[in-house]
C-alpha cells in the first residue's frame, strides 16, 4: 500500500516536472500562434491572449497564396526548392562525411591529424567569412545562381562538422566487428557498407538532420547567391517579409509556423533511429 | 541615257528595301533591385507596366531583396562585375559604393532644367565629391506621432513634454514611449549643438557640451517612471498600435499601419523644442535613391537614366505619395491632401541631411553605446561621450588604414 503511494507520488512529481518544461518550451510557440492570428501586426502585445481580438486566419491564406510578394512564385515551388536544397545538402554531407570519417577513424596515413584539425579550423570561421570565396568559386563554376550551387555551398559548411561527428561515432564501433567480417570473406568496402554503416544509423541520422536543418533554415548565402525568384526557398521568403522598418508580423508568424512543419516531420521520421541504442551487446565477453 | 536609267532603276530598287523602315529601337532589358514592399511595391509594379506600354522595346525586371541583405548583395555582385542596372537604396550607401566604383556618376544624364523641380537639399545629399551619384526619389525623417484621443495640446518644448507625459501616464497607458535609438533621438543631439564631423571628416562629438546636455536630458527622462525610454522599436510600435501610448517618435513608413490600427486618431507634428537651448529637434533627413550600376555599358546607362526620369516624374511620385506615403523629392507633387505627411514636411524644415561619407558608418554603434551606457547608469554623460569620440575616431582611422 505504502509502496503504491510512493510510486504514485513519484509519477506525480515526474509528470509535474515534464509538464512544467513542456509549458516553458511551448510558450514562445503559443506567442507566435497568437501573433499569427492578430489582425493588427503587433510584435510585442501588452496582453497575451491565445486568440486575440478580431482573430483571423487571413495571414495564413495570404502567405500560402503569395509567399513572395514581389513575384508570383507558388508556395509548392518554394517548398520543393527548400526540400531539394535541404535534402541535397543532407545527402551530400552524409555521403561525403561517412566515407571520409571512416578513413579518418580506421586508417593511419600521413596528414591524418593535420587534416582533422584543419577541418576543425574551417568550423571556427563565421559563415560570413566564407561568403566571398564561395561566391567567386561558384561563379567560376557557373553554378552560383542555382540550387545546385546552394547545395555545394551549404555542404561545404556542414561536411567538416559531419566528419568530426561521424568519426567520433565510428571510433566507438568495435573494430572486432569488422575484423570478423573480414575473416568471413568481406573486403574493406563490404565491411564498411554492410557492417559499419548499418550500425551507425543513429549517427548518420543526426548528421542527416543537421545537414537538413542547415539547408532548410539558411537564408544569408541564399540571398547573396540567387537572383531568380523561381529558385527561392521558404527560409528566404520568410526572411524577406522583414522590412526595413515595417514587418507584417501576423504573416511572418503564420509563415514561420508553416515552414517549421516539414522539419518536424523529418525529425519525427528520424527520431527512432536517433533514440535507439544500437551496438549495445554486439560483442559480448 | 540608258546607263542613267539603269542607275536610277538600281537606286529605286535598293531604296525600296528601306521604305517604311524607321530606325528600329533595339530591345533593352533593365533589372532593378529594391526592398520595397506593400503599397510601394504596388506603385513600382504599376509604374513598370506603364513604362513598358509606352516603350514596348524595353523590358523591366524587378527583384525584391530584404533591406538588410540588399547592400551586401549588390556589393558582392557588382564587385564581381555583375549586378542589376538600377538599385534602390538610402543615400548613406553612396560613400562606400562610390569609393569602390560600384555606382555610375549621373551628372551627364540630368540637366539643370530637370533638377530645378527637385528639393535642393535632396539633390545636395546625393552628391559625392561634387558628382551626382544617385537620384533621390523620396525623403524621410522622424517626427512626433501622437494619438489625438490622448493628446489635446501639443507640447512646445521638452519641459512641457515632461509635464504633459506625467499627466497622461496612468495604469497601462503611457504618455510617451521614447525610442532611444541614436537614429531616432539624434534630433536632440543636434538641437543641443553637437556636431559629428569637422571639415576633415574627423569625429568631434565630444567638442562643446551638446552631447552631455542631450545624454543628461535622456537620463532624466529615463529616471521619470512615467516615461518609457528604450531602444526598442517593436515595443513602442506595439504600444502605439494598441492605443496605449499617446506619443512616439517614428517615420512616415509607419503611418500606413498606424492609420489601419487607429484610424483618424493619428496625428504627426514636429518634436518639441529642446528647452535647454531653445533649438528645434533636428532629425536626420535621408533620401531614398536610385543608383545606376557602374558595370553596365553606356546604352544601358542611358536606358536606366530614362527609366529613373520616369520614376521621379510628377505623376509617379504623386502615386508614391498617395499610396505609400513617400515624401516626394519632386516639388511639383501636390501634398496638400494629407495633413499627416504635412507633419513630416514641417519637421523636415529643421532637419539635417544624414552625412553620406563612409565615415558615417563609424558613428552609429559608438553613439548607441554612449546612450545605452548612460541610461543603464554605467557611465556619466561626459565619460560616455568621450568614449564614443575615441571609438568613432579609432574606427575612422582603421578604415583609412592609419
Amino acid at each position: 500500500m505504502k509502496k503504491e503511494i510512493k510510486e504514485k507520488l513519484k509519477h506525480l512529481y515526474l509528470h509535474a516536472y515534464i509538464i512544467f518544461w513542456i509549458i516553458i518550451a511551448l510558450f514562445p510557440v503559443l506567442w507566435i500562434v497568437s501573433m499569427s492570428l492578430n489582425p493588427i501586426n503587433v510584435l510585442k502585445p501588452t496582453t497575451l491572449t491565445l486568440i486575440p481580438k478580431n482573430a483571423s486566419l487571413s495571414a495564413y491564406m495570404k502567405v500560402l497564396q503569395k509567399p513572395y510578394e514581389a513575384y508570383p512564385v507558388p508556395f509548392v515551388q518554394l517548398l520543393f526548392n527548400s526540400l531539394f536544397v535541404a535534402g541535397g545538402t543532407a545527402f551530400l554531407s552524409v555521403a561525403l562525411a561517412a566515407t571520409a570519417a571512416y578513413a579518418f577513424s580506421r586508417f593511419s596515413f600521413p596528414g591524418r591529424n593535420i587534416g582533422l584539425i584543419s577541418f576543425l579550423v574551417t568550423q571556427m570561421l563565421p559563415a560570413t567569412a566564407t561568403l566571398a570565396p564561395l561566391f567567386v568559386i561558384l561563379t567560376l563554376l557557373h553554378v552560383r545562381n542555382s540550387l545546385f550551387g546552394l547545395i555545394i555551398a551549404y555542404a561545404s559548411g556542414s561536411v567538416p562538422f559531419a566528419i568530426w561527428n561521424l568519426k567520433g561515432y565510428f571510433d566507438t564501433v568495435p573494430k572486432e566487428l569488422e575484423e570478423a567480417a573480414l575473416v568471413d570473406g568481406c573486403d574493406r568496402n563490404q565491411a564498411f557498407l554492410k557492417v559499419i554503416l548499418p550500425l551507425s544509423v543513429p549517427a548518420l541520422a543526426v548528421t542527416f538532420l543537421f545537414g537538413f536543418m542547415n539547408g532548410w533554415m539558411e537564408w544569408m548565402l541564399a540571398w547573396t547567391f540567387l537572383t531568380k525568384p523561381q529558385n527561392f526557398t521558404l527560409a528566404m521568403t520568410l526572411y524577406n517579409m522583414q522590412g526595413q522598418w515595417n514587418t507584417p508580423w501576423s504573416q511572418f508568424a503564420a509563415f514561420s509556423l508553416i515552414i517549421s512543419i516539414p522539419v518536424m516531420v523529418v525529425w519525427f521520421l528520424l527520431q527512432r533511429y536517433i533514440v535507439s541504442g544500437l551496438t549495445l551487446g554486439a560483442v559480448k565477453g | 541615257m540608258k546607263k542613267v536609267l539603269l542607275v536610277l532603276l538600281v537606286v529605286a530598287m535598293v531604296s525600296s528595301f528601306f521604305v517604311g523602315c524607321k530606325p528600329k529601337p533595339q530591345p533593352v532589358t533593365l533589372t532593378i533591385w529594391h526592398s520595397w514592399s506593400g503599397a510601394e511595391l504596388d506603385v513600382l509594379n504599376e509604374a513598370i507596366t506603364e513604362y513598358q506600354n509606352q516603350h514596348p522595346e524595353i523590358t523591366i525586371n524587378q527583384l525584391q531583396v530584404p533591406f538588410d541583405q540588399l547592400q551586401n548583395k549588390y556589393q558582392t555582385e557588382a564587385a564581381a562585375g555583375g549586378g542589376p542596372d538600377i538599385l534602390v537604396g538610402p543615400a548613406d550607401w553612396i560613400g562606400n559604393f562610390a569609393k569602390a566604383n560600384l555606382i555610375a556618376s549621373l551628372d551627364s544624364y540630368f540637366d539643370a532644367a530637370f533638377l530645378a523641380d527637385y528639393v535642393p537639399g535632396a539633390i545636395e545629399q546625393v552628391k559625392f565629391n561634387g558628382s551626382m551619384m544617385a537620384f533621390p526619389e523620396s525623403t524621410e525623417c522622424v517626427a512626433l506621432i501622437y494619438n489625438k484621443s490622448l493628446v489635446q495640446n501639443l507640447p512646445k518644448d521638452t519641459n512641457e513634454l515632461v509635464t504633459l507625459v506625467d499627466s497622461i501616464t496612468q495604469g497601462d497607458t503611457y504618455g510617451f514611449v521614447y525610442n532611444s535609438g541614436f537614429y531616432f533621438t539624434a534630433g536632440y543631439f543636434f538641437a543641443s549643438g553637437m556636431k559629428l564631423f569637422d571639415s576633415n571628416n574627423n569625429a568631434i562629438v565630444n567638442q562643446g557640451d551638446g552631447g552631455v546636455k542631450t545624454l543628461t536630458f535622456l537620463k532624466n527622462l529615463a529616471s521619470d517612471p512615467k516615461f518609457i525610454v528604450a531602444n526598442d522599436y517593436g515595443k513602442a510600435d506595439s504600444l502605439f498600435k494598441e492605443g496605449k501610448a499617446a506619443m512616439i517618435i517614428n517615420g512616415p513608413w509607419a503611418v500606413g499601419d498606424y492609420v489601419k490600427a487607429l484610424g483618424d486618431k493619428v496625428g504627426v507634428a514636429p518634436m518639441p523644442v529642446f528647452a535647454e537651448t531653445g533649438n528645434p529637434f533636428a532629425p536626420f533627413v535621408n533620401t531614398k535613391d536610385f543608383f545606376v550600376n557602374a558595370n553596365i555599358n553606356d546604352t544601358q546607362k542611358k536606358a536606366a537614366a530614362d527609366f529613373i526620369k520616369f520614376m521621379v516624374s510628377k505623376d509617379v511620385e504623386q502615386k508614391f505619395f498617395e499610396k505609400a506615403k513617400h515624401i516626394p523629392s519632386n516639388v511639383k507633387v501636390d501634398t496638400s491632401s494629407d495633413p499627416i505627411i504635412g507633419g513630416f514636411l514641417e519637421q523636415m524644415k529643421t532637419g539635417v541631411p544624414m552625412p553620406i561619407i563612409p565615415e558615417m558608418g563609424a558613428v552609429w554603434d559608438p553613439m548607441q553605446t554612449a546612450i545605452d551606457s548612460v541610461l543603464a547608469s554605467k557611465a556619466t554623460p561626459q565619460d560616455a561621450i568621450n568614449t564614443a569620440e575615441t571609438t568613432i575616431q579609432d574606427k575612422i582611422n582603421a578604415s583609412r588604414g592609419q
